[in-house]
């Protein structure tokens, strides 16, 4: 049985404000606005039997290691692959929110620039995380799939993890 | 009444076929970025007029690659804002644009709205299809 926190949509906002500049800022604001749009209290559960640890690591097996072997594989008339340095990023993206004990994305697909995109999909929440090219981090936010919340980060690999 | 020629402005009605990469589809649905122009969609979002092109046709891509087939409608289409324009190829004069999805603004978020919300109208989902050698 897994740690299982509890947290209001006030305490998720602070926390938000608090580690705005940490590493794991952009993936708490996903679970901060899951829940804000919510207007519920969320729970979550962090635990190395976390099913979401395996399907993480589905996810980072199966498809972000497999584009590293053969990114061309990707490639297609106006698609850039993502370069063998924006695989690894997001792998070590991944391994970070994984150990983090963050929910599994719904699906990772690349992007026609040469990105990556981690999708999560909850009833009405819909977040995506755009890895770039240019090592920035894009979040977006859709309720009902209108977009309700942007934000551009600077790639928090750079950020020690 | 469905196009008979490719010039022809597109009804409300028409069904249009957009094709998806693979990567771009599951068992969740279209991803949005199934709908997200690329640098080579300069004057619009590319789509095939279903009156005027066959689902075989509009599949396919690059060779041995694979792809989805997404249909929408273009009613649908333009009450989300989208501007549907016909844009006939001489190898295919069912092929349309949706003019308001662009190289230039495919990082903007309208963009990301709308493609979004795209994968709410989309019809059906055909494929996968395998483009060959």
């Amino acid at each position: 049985m897994g740690e299982t926190a509890t947290l209001s949509e006030e305490s998720l906002r602070l926390a938000v404000d608090t580690c705005a500049d940490e590493a794991s800022a952009a993936f708490s604001y996903l679970t901060n606005y899951v829940a804000a749009l919510a207007k519920t209290p969320i729970s979550f559960v962090r635990s190395k039997n976390n099913p979401a640890t395996e399907a993480w690591q589905n996810l980072i097996d199966h498809k972000l290691i497999e584009w590293s072997r053969d990114p061309s594989m990707l490639e297609d008339d106006g698609i850039d692959a993502p370069s063998g340095e924006t695989i690894r990023d997001a792998i070590n993206l991944a391994n970070f929110w994984k150990k983090q004990g963050w929910p599994a994305p719904t699906r990772i697909v690349p992007d026609s620039d040469g990105g990556i995109v981690f999708e999560l999909e909850d009833n009405d929440v819909f977040c995506s995380y755009r890895l770039s090219l240019d090592r920035t981090l894009e979040h977006c936010v859709f309720q009902d799939m209108r977009l309700v919340r942007r934000k551009m980060y600077d790639f928090p690999v750079n950020a020690g993890f | 009444m469905p196009a008979k020629t490719g010039s022809d402005p597109v009804g409300d009605d028409e069904l249009l076929y957009r094709r998806i990469r693979k990567d771009l589809y599951s068992e969740a649905g279209p991803s949005p970025d199934a709908f997200r122009p690329t640098r080579h969609d300069e004057t619009g979002l590319s789509v095939y007029r279903a009156a005027l092109t066959s689902l075989t046709k509009a599949a396919s891509g690059s060779p041995g690659k694979t792809y989805y087939v997404a249909v929408l409608r273009a009613g649908d289409l333009r009450n989300i804002g989208i501007v549907v324009t016909p844009a006939p190829l001489q190898d295919d004069p069912g092929h349309a644009e949706l003019t308001n999805l662009t190289a230039s603004n495919r990082r903007t978020a309208e963009t990301a709205d709308i493609t979004a919300q795209m994968t709410r109208i989309c019809r059906e989902i055909h494929g996968p299809f395998s483009t060959l050698r």
